[in-house]
């Protein structure tokens, strides 16, 4: 129980970034739950940098290479 | 004659509809711009191409104030979630995630994300409701998240976390595991695994928080793109062993030799030659064996099993051997699956989904008679109910297999005899043809029904 209060202390702040959501399309016939929508609002932003790098993997690297070789010149 | 499909009434996008026997989709004028999308923005041809979402034709003469009428290719045999293994769930839910990702792409989103939308079709994982699509507005939610945690991550985590039998909770909750209750039934170490945490345990504990909340908010942008991503790599890690199979050593246990394992092969397939069925189910079907003469013949095959461990090393090697006939997937026979849903119709029952053409229903009946205290009359007039020809193994006490179920109780089975059994089955069933297994105790009957 003590270990879940504190989990929950610590998940606070991410719920609390979340602000309010609503969804915008015009055919929803689920209900989306206002949970759901914040959850993915914040859970996208934390796996989004990730993601990035993965996507942009090669772009990344030879960004990479060539700020560490223009360095060595 | 008219008859609308009893599952299709929640989206008011279209329906499906049986008219003369063809099953057919009416799309509705208000999703006309987002079929439009659809087909025009190459998602269709490109998924279609990839055997991702079932393909249709459009027709004329549908449905009286539809935008059109769509007849999809028609899917042989359906099953639902809780009817398959570890491996077809996850590849179902590979799928959804597939879908939507290309989706995306295209500037379109899943707007729905059920397990149920998605059937085995020639052996890949296939979306069969055309109209889950719509245009996707850069940075809004993804309305189909909840339901895609409830249906597929759910369970598929607790599954390959606690126990593989816990598919079965999807039976009850037809909507998909609730995530509180799945995070409640996880091991505390796991919980904390940061994938599950965040779609799972915190997804829960948002969705507590906000349950009650119905204020207009603020629009946040969400990155789908980023989080499906993210759900794709939790569930690809995901992983089952079908370690001891409840059957596992069955074929190696002393009833057959491999002679007489051929020769009970050899006298199923002429019995299959004889009666050329159009469809088969093997209801005991283990890993398969006896299914593929069967499915291998080009006839389209369910091989049924209760032990999920058998269907998911059926389903693996279906998967190697890239097979389009044969379709494995859970049930108890003892306990057929049932009708569930609004009125007992969404979902159907095994036996509504039938009958075939032919049943196998080899080395089973003293799975029923005695471990389960089915009468044998009992037994025959259901499986009268699901086909027209049956191939039934009878196998006599004395038979190793017999004596372990007797092993632990008291013999109370005095009309469990071979002359009990073909008097209970010719009330249903009249023989065909009748062969002994040779090596063995058992018989091999061929019968039609009456």
């Amino acid at each position: 129980m003590q270990q879940r209060i504190t989990v929950l202390k610590s998940a606070a702040p991410f719920i609390a970034l979340g602000i309010l959501v609503v969804p915008s399309t015009a055919h929803a016939y689920i209900d989306p739950g206002t949970g759901s929508v914040i959850i993915q609002a914040i859970i996208g932003g934390v796996v989004a940098v990730g993601f990035f790098l993965k996507t942009n993997w090669l772009r990344v690297k030879q960004l990479v290479r060539r700020v560490s070789g223009g360095k060595k010149k | 004659m008219i008859e609308r499909h009893p599952a299709s009434f929640r989206d008011r996008s279209g329906y499906i509809y049986r008219k003369n026997g063809t099953l057919l989709r009416a799309v509705q004028p208000t999703y006309k711009a987002e079929y439009d999308a659809l087909m025009k923005s190459g998602l269709y041809d490109q998924l279609v191409g990839d055997r991702l979402l079932i393909p249709h034709t459009e027709v004329t003469g549908g449905a009286r104030g539809a935008y059109k009428t769509l007849k999809p290719e028609p899917v042989d045999f359906i099953t639902y979630p809780y009817e398959w293994s570890f491996s077809q769930l996850k590849d179902a839910a590979l799928a959804t995630l597939e879908i939507q990702r290309r989706a995306l792409e295209n500037g379109q989103t899943l707007k729905d994300a059920s397990a149920y939308n998605i059937q085995f079709h020639q052996g890949a994982p296939t979306l069969i409701d055309t109209l889950s699509f719509e245009r996707y507005k850069k940075g809004a939610p993804w309305i189909a998240y909840r339901q895609f945690c409830q249906h597929f991550l759910a369970p598929l985590v607790l599954m390959s976390k606690v126990d593989v039998r816990l598919s079965q909770l999807l039976r009850v909750h037809i909507d998909g595991i609730p995530l509180d209750l799945a995070a409640e039934l996880l091991p505390r170490k796991t919980r904390m695994r940061p994938g599950i945490y965040m779609h799972l345990v915190l997804h829960a504990r948002a969705q507590q928080k906000y349950e009650s909340t119905a204020k207009k908010a603020k629009p946040r942008k969400v990155n789908v793109k980023a989080l499906v991503a993210s759900l794709e790599s939790l569930i690809k890690k995901l992983e089952y062993e079908p370690a001891g199979t409840e059957w596992g050593d069955y074929y190696t246990f002393t009833n057959y030799t491999d002679r007489s394992f051929r020769e009970k092969g050899r006298l199923v397939e002429r019995f299959i030659k004889n009666v050329k069925p159009k469809r088969v189910w093997d209801v005991g079907g283990n890993t398969g064996a006896f299914s593929r003469i069967a499915s291998d013949a080009g006839i389209p095959t369910v091989s049924f099993d209760v032990d999920p461990a058998a269907v998911e090393k059926n389903y693996r090697e279906a998967k190697k051997r890239e097979e389009t006939n044969l379709l494995p997937a859970v049930l108890d026979l003892t306990n057929p699956t049932p009708g569930i849903g609004w009125a007992h119709e969404e979902r159907e029952s095994v036996t509504d989904r039938g009958p075939v053409d032919m049943v196998l229903f080899l080395a089973l009946i003293h799975h029923m008679a005695i471990g389960n205290n089915v009468p044998l009359s009992s037994v025959a007039d259901y499986v009268a109910k699901t086909c027209r020809h049956l191939v039934i193994e009878w196998v006599p006490k004395g038979d190793s297999q017999v004596n372990k179920l007797l092993a632990t109780r008291e013999d109370i089975f005095d009309d469990y005899t071979q002359k009990g059994f073909e008097a209970a089955f010719s009330r249903r069933f009249k023989t065909v043809r009748k062969t002994k297994i040779k090596g063995t105790k058992r018989t091999l009957y061929l019968m039609r029904r009456k």
